[in-house]
């Protein structure tokens, strides 16, 4: 009877860490999969923000004027779970921001995030300058 | 005497690995029907992601084929809609034929957007969250929506694209 009891419990053991392989299995890659569905859509966003702003003027109109109002209203017309932030360089081997500004009540990335870099022209006659934007967009924790 | 309760012993040994067996019988048929049903909603919703993103993205990253379909007054004629214009940014009357298009054929529109089996409702707002312009019908209380949204330009300001997907 002893005997039978052991592999009676053995098979019930050997089910029940069956199943709980089985599910953490489960779990993995449906979070993988989100996680990467999440980031596949913050750079597609990236990239459409990124080329509104260029074709809108709105990166040019910031440098020129120093003032970053428009690319603030732009970032908070953003839904409430997504954040943003937008930085300007004056040559894409320059880590010295001409400007920086983000998404208001948004605090640093902690999660996934996506960056896309764009190059955009300013005009300032007779001069033509490239300018990079880098924008960054991440989900609000 | 002896053998009696030897089969005894057996028979409860059987028992009881019948009853191990039920049970993990059903435990596994409810797991596995757990994982059937969370997979069926996470496909449709993917399913209804990659819908609506492609749609979204064929209006606002082409012109449409052809590329002035708005002027074809027979829309069967049109392979794709598009609402570019030759710059980035939403056409202002390729917007309009869109909307008369959505207002006498909803359904031929929405197959020619690449969703012949989904609804969408698509709206225009401006960076202040308000809504400037929409077409399609509204979800209102249906339960399972995929929301895209995408800035562009319209009117040469930069505005806030949005499309529900749902069933």
């Amino acid at each position: 009877m002893g005997k039978g009891f052991v592999i009676a419990i053995d098979a019930l053991l050997s089910l029940v860490v069956l199943f709980v392989i089985l599910s953490l299995a489960f779990e993995t890659v449906q979070l993988n999969g989100g996680e990467w569905e999440i980031r596949r859509s913050l750079s597609v966003t990236a990239h459409f923000a990124a080329s509104t702003l260029e074709q809108s003027s709105l990166l040019s109109r910031a440098v020129l004027t120093d003032n970053t109002t428009g690319i603030r209203t732009f970032l908070n017309g953003f839904p409430t779970s997504l954040c943003g932030s937008v930085s300007a360089f004056p040559s894409p081997d320059s880590n010295e921001a001409v400007f920086s500004v983000s998404k208001s009540g948004c605090s640093t990335s902690i999660g996934e995030q996506e960056t896309v870099t764009r190059g955009f022209m300013v005009q300032s006659p007779p001069d033509v300058n490239l300018y990079v934007a880098k924008v960054t967009l991440w989900v609000n924790e | 005497m002896f053998s009696s309760s030897r089969g005894q012993l057996y028979s409860t040994d059987a028992l009881l690995s019948l009853i191990v067996f039920a049970f993990a019988l059903t435990l596994s048929s409810g797991i596995l029907s757990q994982i059937i049903s969370q997979s069926d909603v996470a496909i449709s919703a993917q399913y209804r992601e990659q819908a609506g993103d492609a749609a979204l993205h064929t209006l606002l990253v082409t012109g449409g084929e052809p590329f002035y379909w708005n002027f074809i007054s027979d829309k069967n004629n049109v392979q794709s809609v598009g609402l570019m214009d030759t710059s980035w940014g939403i056409s202002t009357p390729k917007w309009n034929a869109f909307k008369d298009w959505n207002a006498n054929d909803y359904y031929l529109l929405k197959s020619r957007m690449g969703i012949p089996d989904q609804n969408f409702y698509l709206t225009i707002s401006d960076t202040n969250k308000t809504v400037l312009d929409a077409v399609g019908i509204s979800p209102q209380d249906k339960n399972e929506v995929t929301v895209i949204i995408r800035p562009s330009i319209f009117n040469g300001n930069p505005v806030m694209v949005q499309i529900q997907v749902y069933r």
